[in-house]
């Protein structure tokens, strides 16, 4: 087991590499960099100056060597957890990350809550009334979910709530630490909204898997020898539909990092995703290579978290 | 088809009689009575191609041009009214389809042809290729979809054909996941010791008998897919790296009303929304149908 997991964390490494490698070499070709940008915030008087001021700001940023440098300079000072600072916002990118990091784990968690709480359940009762009514509308409405755009929904809910209700939701930024009522009434409506379409694909993969398992022998031998049809439900039947939807809930959780991009614009939620909007915008290029790497790491532990839940959840699956 | 047809007429030497196959219409006028979900999906998608094919017929403005006063209700002039700055919402709407659709289809088509062919190369060469290949698409899926088109855009600039390559290449990775499994289940296969027995080359079994047996996930993963990449850039649109704010599409237009949310006309708010609402829906409806036909394996996915 021990041994598993570090030949997992092992490969975690050319992953992530690869993946920055990816993001560094796109801002790389991207036109325009920090440095003709913050040259273009300068009053310069004359060429020569301006060329001199440039030399200067492209040396300060370590934009004056050779690319494959600035990606093995970036590499190396993230060995020693330097992740450099910002270039605008004159701070490092650690501070970034750990002020903003906090509010996007706060609303996936809203997220996988409320996801957890509406689909799952959905997703058994329409397996059990397989093609009844109740099935048919839970069907509808997860398909629904997965249809209509986050961004429509978010706009519709801030529409209805101000022309319907007279009513704005406050859209600023409240620490649960200081104002849970304030910040919780903030982000309830992002996390609502991004529900609807996480929880659509959940409820449907949780329906197919327990359909599949409700006719598994198992089950039916369990009714036979007199077991109550909840007892068989809860306990032989939902244990094995659940891995993987397990898996769909890490790959949700991983995703969730910077992915609620959009929720976070509309509701403004100053969280990692409109930090990673911003940072590409102003081409803040180790706030980005920051972001992306950190969003990386998290994927690739969820996804050794679930794989090592398997064997929690089916004692039968064995990692060596 | 037809000679089995001839065969069951002469009944082969009395001895096998084979039954004639259903013809194509027969065969789909069954799959519409067994799934009629998928043909209101697939009734959908028509009439909003149909949008987008008499959008120039169809409209009453000019979809780009000042056409009136600006947040204009509904009217006889303005069927939706008129957005901020003026222009006919309907017209725009008609045209947004274009653009819209063309972006979802070619944005899936590039992606999932991309990843069938490298999945398949990737599987049949194995070794270190294999491995690299397969590091990629990990370091790949590792980068949140939205996040990489974003930079794509911002490496570009904002283009119609600039959206459809950044929506595309999240959709090589999967394509190329299931591919390749699809591939290595294939290539154990007898029919594929069989060709090689009988002297045929690696290239010419792996795209005339293998790629053949692996085109059944490739139609259901396109046809899942279109409906997100509509949506991807409707939030690309709404993130500032669409199509550009002028091009009509669905996505910028929606746009405009979710960045402005009280500024605008209740149309502007509804009428783009229910359009990607609706194409998504459509084609969810029709994938999840073709997929229980071609690939119950997938259903899952």
């Amino acid at each position: 087991m021990r041994e598993y997991i570090a030949k997992r964390v092992l490969l975690m490494v050319p992953t992530a590499i690869l993946a920055t490698l990816i993001v560094f070499a796109l801002m790389k070709v991207a036109p325009g960099d920090p440095a003709t940008a913050i040259l273009a915030d300068l009053d310069v008087i004359s060429q020569e100056a301006e060329a001199e001021a440039e030399a200067r700001i492209r040396a300060q940023l370590g934009l004056d060597k050779p690319l494959p440098i600035q990606y093995l300079n970036w590499l190396g000072a993230v060995a020693r957890f330097e992740f450099g600072d910002s270039i605008w916002q004159y701070r490092p990118v650690r501070d970034i990350v750990l002020e903003r990091l906090p509010r996007t784990m706060e609303l996936g968690a809203l997220i996988v809550l409320l996801t957890a709480l509406w689909a799952v359940p959905g997703g058994i009762i329409s397996a059990v009334q397989h093609n009844k009514m109740t099935d048919q509308v839970l069907r509808v409405l997860s398909i629904s979910g997965l249809s209509i755009p986050n961004v429509w929904l978010g706009t519709l809910v801030i529409f209805a709530l101000a022309a319907y209700f007279n009513w704005l939701p406050s859209l600023r930024w409240h620490s649960p630490m200081d104002d849970l009522g304030a910040n919780l009434s903030h982000i309830i409506f992002p996390a609502i909204i991004v529900s609807s379409s996480t929880g659509a694909s959940i409820l449907r993969m949780t329906r197919s898997q327990m359909l599949e398992v409700l006719r598994e022998d198992y089950v039916r031998t369990a009714r036979a020898k007199g077991l109550g049809f909840q007892l068989v439900l809860i306990r032989h039947a939902l244990r094995n539909a659940l891995l993987p939807v397990l898996t769909q809930f890490g790959g949700l959780m991983g995703v969730m990092i910077t992915g609620v991009v959009v929720t976070e614009t509309i509701f403004q939620v100053p969280g990692m995703g409109r930090a990673m909007v911003e940072a590409i915008g102003s081409r803040d290029y180790p706030i980005i290579q920051g972001l992306v790497l950190l969003n990386i790491a998290m994927v690739l532990i969820i996804n050794l978290i679930v794989d090592l839940l398997y064997s929690v959840i089916d004692p039968r699956i064995r990692y060596a | 088809m037809a000679m089995e047809g001839d065969a069951a007429a002469a009944g082969v030497a009395g001895e096998l009689v084979l039954r004639r196959q259903p013809s194509t219409t027969t065969k789909l006028a069954r799959w519409c009575r067994k799934n009629p979900v998928g043909v209101a999906g697939w009734v959908l998608i028509m009439i909003l191609l149909a949008m987008a094919a008499f959008a120039d017929i169809a409209s009453t403005h000019e979809p780009n041009k000042l056409a009136g006063s600006i947040n204009e209700l509904p009217s006889s002039t303005h069927y939706l009214g008129t957005d901020l700055v003026g222009r006919d919402i309907f017209s725009r709407l008609l045209h947004g389809a274009r653009v819209s659709l063309a972006v979802g289809f070619w944005a899936v088509f590039m992606g999932v042809t991309a990843g069938l062919l490298l999945g398949l190369v990737s599987a049949y060469a194995g070794g270190i290729f294999d491995l690299l290949v397969q590091r990629l698409v990990d370091a790949n899926i590792a980068i949140p979809g939205i996040v990489l088109a974003l930079v794509i855009v911002a490496v570009l600039g904002p283009s119609v054909t600039n959206v459809i390559i950044a929506l595309a290449i999240n959709y090589i990775s999967t394509a190329t996941r299931v591919t390749r499994s699809v591939v290595l289940r294939e290539k154990a296969r007898v029919y594929v010791e069989a060709a090689r027995s009988l002297g045929a080359s690696s290239t010419r079994i792996m795209f005339l008998h293998v790629l053949p047996n692996s085109i059944s996930p490739y139609l259901v993963l396109v046809s899942v897919s279109i409906g997100s990449a509509i949506i991807g850039e409707a939030s690309l649109s709404f993130l500032g790296a669409g199509v550009g704010a002028d091009t009509a599409s669905w996505g910028s237009m929606l746009s405009t009303a979710a960045a402005r949310p009280y500024d605008v006309s209740w149309t502007l708010a509804l009428a783009p929304g229910m359009a990607i609402a609706l194409a998504v829906l459509g084609f969810n409806l029709f994938a999840d149908s073709l997929r229980d036909t071609l690939d119950p394996r997938l259903r899952n996915r």
